[in-house]
């Protein structure tokens, strides 16, 4: 069959030779595989699969999206804390309050502390998006976002 | 037909706008995230779509298959197959950018790594729609073998 014949008989869409098409589609991919694979050193590992970063948690926060959970000490919530965020209930006490599929950012004073623990906590309660501020309440504090006292709210 | 007896060259011409028209920006978003692997990572577990394992891997693989696809479209070579996974991947974004839409919405889309901090709307949607278009007329042409180099 000659090339103009082929490429009028041909249908839309449909390759001349799909061997070769597969063949060089699998290199490609492969290629790209091995590639990722050899700068897979450049994910940083003091960014953990935990955490949220500031800005996302903002914008969350903005459109009341996530549910935040203070997991400080009691007078240190009442001192400051995130608007709209809840003192450090256990996770079984927010089942009937949030739903589960929904994002829940726990946040502490210092990146980390705990971190391991609260996520575990959570996620053995059912939750699948939980996450942990990075940063802290400090950072949420030092970015200038809002912040709230018991009684008022009160901007950084 | 009175063109291309015309002009020979007005198909090829054709065809290069469209590969530099869907090869660039494949090149240009691929750089951009490869500056940052762990940011693009990040932007990447805060979508719903993906587990976290999942996340990793796709962070690594995708940009070097964009920089591939693209550079294999501008350079010209390889038009079938890189034509037929670029279609794959604006189909797989469209997806994306669709459920990010439609759900919880208001994710970073990553595009372009740590340069910009757009959100997902409409206008990505619309995008990776076209490129699935180009991606289809250029694997079309590639085919039909009128593109391809004899190599």
């Amino acid at each position: 069959m000659t090339k103009t014949a082929m490429a009028t008989t041909m249908p839309p869409g449909m390759t001349s030779n799909p061997r070769r098409l597969a063949l060089r589609s699998l290199v490609l991919l492969s290629l790209a595989a091995l590639l990722g694979y050899a700068s897979r050193g450049q994910l940083s590992p003091d960014i953990r699969g935990d955490q949220v970063s500031l800005q996302q948690a903002h914008l969350w926060h903005l459109e009341h999206l996530a549910l935040f959970v203070d997991r400080r000490s009691l007078q240190e919530f009442r001192q400051v804390h995130i608007p709209g965020a809840v003192y450090g209930p256990q996770a079984s006490r927010l089942e009937s309050k949030w739903a589960k599929t929904a994002p829940v950012i726990l946040y502490g004073n210092q990146p980390g502390e705990q971190s391991e623990t609260w996520v575990e906590e959570f996620r053995r309660a059912g939750f699948t998006q939980v996450w942990i501020l990075q940063g802290g309440i400090e950072l949420w504090a030092s970015a200038g976002y809002s912040l709230a006292r018991t009684g008022g709210t009160r901007s950084h | 037909m009175g063109v291309r007896r015309l002009f020979p060259g007005a198909n090829w011409g054709n065809s290069l706008a469209l590969r530099l028209s869907l090869g660039l920006p494949l090149v240009v978003t691929g750089l951009a995230k490869l500056i940052d692997l762990a940011h693009f990572r990040e932007i990447l577990q805060h979508q719903w779509l993906l587990s976290s394992n999942l996340a990793d891997l796709v962070a690594v693989t995708l940009p070097w298959l964009e920089l591939l696809l693209g550079l294999c479209l501008v350079i010209g070579i390889w038009l079938d197959s890189s034509s037929f996974l670029a279609g794959f991947l604006c189909l797989a974004l469209s997806a994306a950018a669709g459920i990010a839409l439609t759900g919880a919405g208001s994710v970073e889309c990553g595009c372009l790594g740590t340069l910009s901090q757009a959100r997902v709307s409409w206008l990505h949607l619309l995008v990776n729609l076209v490129g699935m278009g180009i991606s289809y007329r250029l694997h079309r042409h590639a085919c039909q073998q009128s593109l391809e180099p004899p190599f």
